[in-house]
């Protein structure tokens, strides 16, 4: 079968872990199909990945980050980074005059897939 | 719906699109598509396209031959058959009038495509029927190129758009259903992609008018299409041509080259453009060697057509149009970036580097005028991270070549960078009508923002030249008192600084530039501009924030003194303003990195001090942040007789404050007077942060100075610990309403000191701040006392705090806990169950305890009598911040990493001679079978760890657990071999991470569930 068209990765946030909670308890319930939720589901991944890209211009923060790389690998696509030690900034210029936020943290994962991917286009 | 009126049903469908009510349009869906999924959905389908009075009939009859196709569970070869011979003879009949039919026209084929994708294995050359049909070929279309244009040229503009239009919907369809891998292949055999090629042949000698714009969307979909073909099968469209054919250009890109012409019409060439960048940027393997060459001429060639339709946009003013030509030149540019980086010095790549720093150079502000530079920036950035990352390419290329031929290819590489460099630059002038920045404000600042993050990347690039040039020109600007300027390059300065300071290394080499910014007169001459020029003072304020190193080195010390006379005018002339805050901030900053330096500075600094807590007025952040800078700095008097007055004053002129405002009791108070006696609280929290030691106390004091310290604060001589512990009782035992904010900063207060390894203002001793938590948690459960339970968290987290960084003192001891328990916990056990926020704060304690000492509570009878029960009852909850300390409880109760031998043997005679075990895995499958999806991830771990501690009684307890969980008949029941096929799954992973495949399938089937994700991150 073909590839998934959109990354699944956002998934994993609170507002997508609550969605798939959702289409959970209307399947219980009898009132959608699981078709359905997955289909739901797919329309998620496409709708996050597109407001996300720059272009839409809705995510004006930026984080930066300094540390120590612990691990790296790039594996089936996906690369993932361990990084200790992190100062992070975060600069929202819809909020301030982009004077940044500071936080330091132990450890800090990063999993990045490219934006360039067939389906997502 | 057992028999239908045909009139009644065309009636549905003119309401169905013509009606704005939601109600009707819902009833009416769902009484027609009964009737589409009903066995009489063919006939209805034939009566509706027939209907030739109205088109929304005739499209609805397309609409119901795809659901009636979608419903079929499997048709024979001959209904495939009949399926598309009936949809082709509509298409024909319908083709007549192509113009008003063409959605209906255009929904049949999507019905051949849907019967082509479900029934390839019969119906496998969709265009070969549809262009036999068209024709009326009586033969089989010949697979040869030449005889499928000599028939296509018979045919009209209507039938050939009609092919055209098919070719993009079977490709489209493709990519949006999930197809077999071979469906890719019969796209070949089957001549799909053949006779679209034949068409795009025939259209490359003369295009029919009206054919343009649908060929190339054709082509659109087709660069997805070979996207995914190639991605997914082996199958591959080199050159845009099937594999074996090598030919200089393809027909498809023949056609779309031909579009580059300034005499087309401006949609088309902007449609061609928008094609062109899809292809190299989806799947630039599409253009050969020939091609992407022949394409680079025709866009930077001079006189070609690139240079001539730029100069056209320009003139005609036509912005979209030109960012998506700039669009397409960048995507060529970066395709070939490593080439382009290397050849920087021949004129060729000079010419084309050229033209695009005249784009980036387009007049006007960046977001308002013009977004060229904003879309050209990302591509400069990732040329001069050529530079960088493959330097090694560079020494290559010049190990054969002369030093000056090195040097002159690095001057030239330098020379455009500096020049994109001047233009970036100029373009983030803040602009001057504050109109147009107001309006544009956050974008533009996102737009300075990577700038400067292009500026950071050229420095690694020039390295200390380039710092030296831009702050040559910041002096210059001082010189000439051009503040404009002055601003953007202070604000390009101070954000490379901010970059390069985090290495100290770094740091340093940048002393001497930042001297000679300063010996310029950079302080007196913001401090003598107005105040109205908010950005020039932001961005000075920044700036002083990242040069902390300077100030710290002996070179910078002296300019302290201006620095803080600067500072501190801004924020006492802004007090409640953005700048001030701002201001605070960078004052906190200095005073904690340079406290050494600015002890002179003490004196001074209590007056603003005193004044600041005497005017409520005054932002309440910019009163706490003064009160850590002044203490920051008093903390490094390193004589604690000093030090301990230093507090006790502040102490005395905060407890002043208290005592002035603060009535009888805080719930008489109003809303903003508690912020100001809420802030001063924060005041104390803030000083017991910044008299922490600031390193290792061995290298902060000498051993006579830590003697003298543990003494001092022994004996307190000022009684410094009781005034604090007299406000804190003040404020805590005052008012129901404020309880919480007020215990929150308390127990801060009482935090600050702990794991502090010498006695300090605010190192308490133990008893006493236990001794306040027992009380205030009495307090808190009593009914109509001042304290509210909401505070109790607070409270318990103090403890944590306490077990965290006491766990191995002596003093922290079994005895005490048990004692402390006993009180806070065992006598209010229902009542702490009632609330999801108590039974949170105190299983997290629990788990906490456990982790880092648990020889604490497990030799505690009431350990098994009330922990464990609460523990048990923490399974139960819905909500994730308790299941996560539950689970963390269970966990490092079963590894019990940091248990001696006799708390193990403790544990393990727990849950194995006692019911406790039982009990528990009865209580973890119920709650992990009834958990949500999003929580599941709160009970791997402990499943995990149960069966690799407890692999001989695990089988037994999920067992009697499933059993009994059957009795209970509560929710999905669970079939006896059901539950022993996961057992033993389980007992075979033996813990490792399949168990959580095991699991998770598990609780699918229980639920009746599916997995919705096709991967795992």
């Amino acid at each position: 079968m073909s590839a998934p068209a959109y990354y699944e990765l956002y998934r994993r946030s609170t507002i997508g872990t609550t969605l798939a909670d959702a289409l959970d308890t209307l399947i219980s319930d009898e009132k959608i199909q699981p078709q359905l939720a997955m289909r739901i589901l797919h329309n998620f991944d496409r709708i996050v990945s597109e407001l996300l890209k720059s272009e839409a211009g809705i995510a004006k923060s930026k984080l930066t980050f300094k540390g120590d790389l612990h691990t790296y690998r790039f594996c089936d696509d996906v690369w993932t980074f361990i990084i200790k030690n992190v100062l992070i900034k975060l600069t929202d210029v819809s909020t301030n005059d982009s004077n940044d936020n500071e936080i330091n943290v132990d450890k800090f994962k990063i999993v990045a897939c490219n934006s360039r991917k067939a389906g997502d286009l | 719906m057992s028999s239908w009126d045909i009139e009644a049903v065309v009636q549905s469908i003119e309401t169905l699109y013509s009606t704005n009510d939601p109600e009707k349009v819902k009833s009416i869906q769902h009484s027609l598509q009964d009737l589409q999924k009903s066995s009489d959905g063919l006939k209805l389908a034939e009566i509706l396209i027939n209907t030739e009075s109205s088109s929304n009939c005739q499209f609805f009859g397309a609409l119901t031959y795809t659901v009636v196709l979608n419903s079929s569970d499997q048709l024979t070869n001959e209904d495939v058959d009949q399926f598309v011979e009936v949809q082709g003879d509509h298409i024909l009949r319908l083709a007549h009038n192509l113009s008003p039919n063409l959605f209906i026209i255009r929904k049949l084929l999507s019905n051949v495509s849907l019967a082509f994708i479900k029934y390839s294995n019969h119906f496998d050359s969709p265009m070969k029927w549809l262009l036999r049909i068209i024709t009326g070929a009586v033969d089989e279309v010949a697979g040869d190129s030449a005889e499928q244009v000599e028939l296509l040229n018979t045919l009209s503009r209507e039938y050939l758009s009609i092919l055209i239009y098919f070719s993009s919907i079977i490709v489209e369809d493709i990519c949006k259903l999930e197809c077999p891998n071979r469906i890719h292949e019969l796209v070949v055999s089957g001549q799909t992609f053949g006779i679209t090629e034949s068409i795009f042949r025939l259209l490359g000698g003369n295009i029919p008018n009206g054919l343009e714009v649908i060929g190339l969307d054709c082509i659109n979909s087709w660069v997805t299409y070979t996207s995914l073909a190639e991605d997914t099968s082996i199958v591959r469209y080199p050159n845009f041509e099937v594999e074996g054919t090598n030919t200089t250009h393809s027909v498809i890109l023949s056609f779309l080259f031909k579009h580059f012409n300034v005499n087309l019409d401006s949609d088309i060439i902007n449609k061609a453009i928008l094609v062109a960048t899809e292809i190299i940027e989806i799947n630039p393997r599409l253009l050969n060697h020939e091609s992407r060459d022949y394409l680079k001429l025709r866009m930077f060639g001079q006189d070609e057509f690139g240079s001539m339709y730029i100069r056209n946009l320009i003139d005609e003013g036509f912005q979209e149009e030109l960012l998506t030509l700039v669009s397409l030149f960048i995507a060529i540019l970066r395709n070939d970036i490593l080439h382009l980086a290397k050849t920087v010095d021949t004129d060729e790549t000079r010419h084309i580097l050229s033209m695009l720093v005249e784009l980036t150079n387009v007049p006007g502000i960046p977001v308002e005028d013009e977004q060229i530079s904003d879309l050209t920036l990302e591509f400069w950035e990732e040329l001069a991270n050529v530079f960088i990352d493959d330097e090694e390419t560079f020494d290559v290329l010049f190990s054969n070549r002369s030093k000056e031929e090195k040097q002159s290819f690095i001057s030239t590489r330098n020379s455009i960078f500096e020049e994109i460099c001047y233009i970036y630059w100029n373009k983030i002038h803040i602009p001057s009508d504050p109109g147009i920045f107001n309006s544009i404000r956050s974008e533009f600042l996102h737009y300075r923002s990577n700038v400067s993050d292009f500026f950071i990347v050229i420095y690694s690039l020039l390295k200390e030249p380039f710092y030296e040039k831009l702050t040559d020109n910041i002096c210059t600007e001082i010189a000439n008192r051009n503040l404009i300027d002055l601003e953007s390059s202070l604000f390009l300065l101070y954000k490379v600084t901010d970059d390069i300071s985090y290495l100290e290394s770094q740091s340093s080499v940048l002393l001497k530039y930042i001297q000679r910014i300063f010996n310029s007169g950079l302080l007196s001459l913001i401090s003598n501009s107005s105040y109205n020029n908010y950005h020039l003072y932001s961005t000075a304020i920044n700036f002083l924030s990242s040069v902390q190193f300077f100030f710290k080195h002996e070179t910078g010390t002296g300019s302290l003194s201006e620095v803080f006379d600067l500072l501190f005018r801004v924020l006492l002339h802004d007090s409640k303003g953005s700048l001030s805050l701002h201001c605070s901030k960078t004052i906190l900053k200095i005073c904690q990195e340079c406290r050494e330096k600015l002890v002179d500075f003490l004196p001074n600094l209590e007056q603003l001090l005193v004044e600041m807590l005497r005017n409520k007025d005054l932002d309440n952040m910019i009163r706490q942040r003064m009160v850590n800078s002044y203490t920051s700095i008093g903390r490094c008097v390193r004589y604690e007789k000093q030090f301990g007055e230093i507090v006790k004053n502040e102490l005395v002129e905060i407890n002043d404050r208290v005592k002035y405002t603060l009535p009888i009791s805080l719930s008489s108070v109003e809303d903003d007077m508690f912020d100001y006696l809420l802030s001063l609280l924060s005041c104390i929290v803030e000083m017991g942060k910044a008299s922490q030691i600031p390193n290792e106390v061995d290298e902060f004091f000498t051993p006579e100075q830590q003697q003298f310290t543990t003494s001092y604060w022994r004996e307190d001589p000022l009684q410094v610990q009781s005034l604090i512990f007299s406000i804190i009782k003040q404020f805590s035992f005052s008012s129901e309403k404020f309880d919480s904010l007020v215990t929150e900063k308390c127990c801060l207060i009482l935090k600050s000191g702990l794991g502090e390894s010498i006695p300090g203002p605010f190192v308490f001793p133990l008893p006493t701040i236990l001794e306040y938590v027992v009380m205030k948690v009495e307090n808190c459960i009593e009914p109509n006392s001042p304290s509210s339970p909401s505070s109790i968290p607070f409270l318990y987290s103090l403890i944590e705090s306490i077990v965290l960084t006491s766990s191995s003192s002596q003093e922290l001891s079994s005895e005490l806990m048990t004692s402390l328990l006993l009180s806070i916990f065992d006598s209010h056990f229902q009542f702490l169950q009632s609330d999801p926020d108590l039974i949170q704060c105190c299983i997290s304690l629990f788990a906490t305890i456990l982790e880092k000492k648990p020889s604490l509570i497990v030799h505690n009878p009431n350990f098994s009598n009330s922990i464990i029960p609460f523990a048990l009852d923490g399974l139960l909850a819905k909500e994730l911040f308790v299941l996560k300390v539950t689970s963390k409880f269970w966990l490092t109760l079963l590894t019990l990493k940091k248990g001696n031998m006799q708390d193990q043997t403790t544990v393990k005679n727990l849950m194995v001679e006692s019911p406790v075990g039982q009990v528990f895995v009865y209580s973890l499958i119920k709650s992990f079978i009834n958990s949500t999806r999003s929580n599941l991830d709160c009970y791997y771990q402990v499943f995990r760890n149960l069966i690799s501690k407890y692999p001989t009684q695990f089988k037994t307890w999920t067992t009697t657990s499933f059993e009994k969980l059957q009795l209970e008949k509560e929710g999905r029941t669970i079939e006896k071999a059901t539950s022993d096929k996961f057992i033993s799954k389980l007992v075979v992973s033996r813990g490792m991470r399949s168990a959580n495949d095991v699991l998770k399938s598990f609780w699918l089937e229980s639920n009746g569930l599916i997995e919705f994700n096709s991967r795992s991150y």
